[in-house]
């Protein structure tokens, strides 16, 4: 008992908070696209863009006559702060302002700090189709996607069978 | 028949519970889940992603603390999961050094910051219960599942909900969460074989919070997993590098990786040796333990009572630097360990030990240590930032 508490004891001085400063994150990787709809390419959409790590930022484009559009990568440095590492979890969306409607087209729990892992490294080029009725749920990276889109990418092994089996 | 949960099953879904708390609307929670877990588990109760507590200023759990999964599965039939999340709210309250307790509702001391974290989430957890508790859903075994913060969570949670049924606790990279009768009574509560603690080598997280603070479980099995490097690794606390580490991996064969214990005679050897080294964690593992061994000399000889040198206002620096400093003028075969292991500290600090020059006084002992705690912080902060 006396030696456990002892163990115990010395830890103090090797227990000091943690810092981390500089971290380089990317909340959204580059993407581009094009926006169809019942097959054509959907002009003059406005796109609106939001990402929250710990708090909602938008932005927004619109696409070209070909239905094509552009969306830069979104990079954070965390300056100098004393905190625990965290996990990197990033809500994403983007919603197509369509015939007077919203129509979210990409949602993603980003879970990986670096760019592109959606598409395991390469550009994230999507194409994606404003008819379709519902989302198509994708897991690359561990990064969770439901949208209307698709892009050349493999997806993670299935979860549930390597958890429990067939 | 044993019913603890794989050590792939518990890890996926404390990785897991970060996503699916960040969802704003759940049907994207529930369908991510279904997309996931299949049919084996479900949400125990449509309502639970959307929960909020009032809790202290500042803390806002609007993305959720966790959820409660319910075993859908013929195999998983009977089982309730409650998964906790970190949050940074709580890491900052954890690196801030305040180390004050509160009594728990069992009666133990623990720390104050997740006592009230978790206070908040009582009334909710209460709900879960009601509805794990109902005949119906024929609950026999709840599995509390947490990582980092989220796992000092699932700690007082698991305590908490007792020995109502049977309860599995599975922790990764948690920090300690109350002192010693709190984690040898969770130990013997649960029973030390329910109790599943994981962590990597140079994680630090679990290093936190200093003594009196202990691990859960206070005795049998610690699930440790070794990870490369001798410096401190903020990437070795992540979630998906533990997923990583398991992979398919079941218990009994993370079970086979053991940390290394050093003996007495060791680390005598290792005080005495001549040799150069610098601030690893190998090292600060050494120096944890040559403190020990020391210590035990010092206090077993001058048979200071330890609860002699708890409590009280001043720090524990002070408090070793006191006891280190009895021991100096103790026997000769005490003080010579004394001597050596602040020689040690010194050197491995790149301070030169000029025996004529230099006295052991209390003052100096103690800035010694200050000295050792300061670089030991520089360390762990230059390692997190070559990461990512």
């Amino acid at each position: 008992m006396t030696k456990k508490i002892i163990v115990s004891l010395v830890l103090l001085i090797f227990s000091s908070g943690v810092y981390a400063m500089g971290i380089k994150q990317c909340l959204f990787s580059e993407m581009t696209g094009v926006v169809n709809f019942e097959g054509k390419p959907a002009a003059g959409v406005k796109l609106v863009r939001m990402v929250d790590l710990n708090k909602e930022i938008y932005d927004e484009t619109i696409t070209d006559d070909a239905g094509n559009f552009h969306f830069p990568a979104i990079y954070r440095t965390s300056i100098l702060s004393k905190i625990l590492p965290m996990e990197f979890v990033v809500a994403q969306s983007i919603t197509a302002h369509f015939n007077g409607k919203e129509i979210e087209m990409w949602n993603n729990i980003k879970r990986t700090p670096e760019e592109n892992t959606e598409s395991r490294g390469k550009p994230l080029v999507v194409d994606c189709d404003l008819s379709q009725p519902e989302f198509t749920f994708i897991s690359v990276n561990n990064n969770l996607i439901h949208s209307l889109c698709t892009w050349d990418v493999e997806p993670d092994p299935d979860q549930a069978t390597f958890l429990f089996g067939e | 028949m044993s019913n603890e949960q794989p050590a792939k099953v518990a890890a996926a879904l404390a990785r897991d519970v970060y996503a699916l708390t960040k969802y704003k609307t759940q049907k994207l929670a529930l369908s991510a889940l279904n997309n996931l877990y299949k049919s084996n588990l479900a949400f125990a109760d449509d309502n639970l992603l959307t929960a909020t507590t009032g809790g202290p200023p500042g803390f806002k759990v609007s993305t959720g603390f966790g959820f409660v999964l319910l075993g859908k599965s013929k195999a998983l039939k009977g089982h309730a999961f409650i998964i906790f999340r970190g949050t940074q709210y709580l890491a900052d309250w954890l690196t801030n050094g305040n180390l004050t307790t509160s009594r728990s509702e069992s009666g133990f001391l623990v720390h104050d910051g997740f006592h009230s974290a978790f206070n908040t989430m009582k009334p909710r957890i209460k709900d879960f219960m009601k509805v794990i508790q109902q005949p119906k859903n024929g609950i026999h075994t709840i599995h509390c599942i947490g990582h980092s913060l989220g796992g000092a969570l699932a700690t007082l949670c698991a305590r908490w909900i007792g020995t109502q049924k049977s309860t599995y606790l599975y922790t990764f990279g948690s920090p300690r969460v109350g002192l010693e009768a709190f984690a040898k009574n969770t130990t013997d509560k649960l029973g030390s074989d329910k109790v599943f603690r994981v962590y990597h080598k140079t994680d630090p997280v679990p290093k936190l919070l200093p003594w009196p603070y202990a691990h859960v479980p206070a005795s049998g099995i610690d699930y440790y997993m070794y990870s490369p490097g001798s410096h401190f690794s903020a990437a070795y606390h992540l979630m998906p590098t533990y997923c990583a580490s398991i992979g398919a991996r079941n218990w009994d064969v993370i079970k086979g990786e053991t940390e290394e214990t050093k003996t007495d005679f060791g680390i005598a050897r290792w005080l005495e040796s001549k040799g150069s080294y610098s601030l690893t964690v190998t090292v600060v593992g050494w120096l944890e333990q040559a403190l020990v061994y020391v210590l035990k000399k010092c206090l077993g000889a001058a048979h200071t009572a330890l609860a002699g040198i708890v409590g009280g206002g001043i720090t524990l620096i002070d408090k070793l630097a006191y006891v280190l400093a009895k021991g100096i003028n103790l026997a000769k075969n005490i003080s010579r360990w004394v001597i050596l292991f602040i020689k040690k500290i010194m050197q491995v600090l790149g301070m030169k030990y000029v025996a004529d020059k230099i006295q052991l006084t209390q003052n100096f002992i103690r800035s010694i240590l200050h000295r050792l705690q300061r670089a030991v912080t520089i360390a762990s902060q230059q390692a997190l930032m070559k990461i990512i």
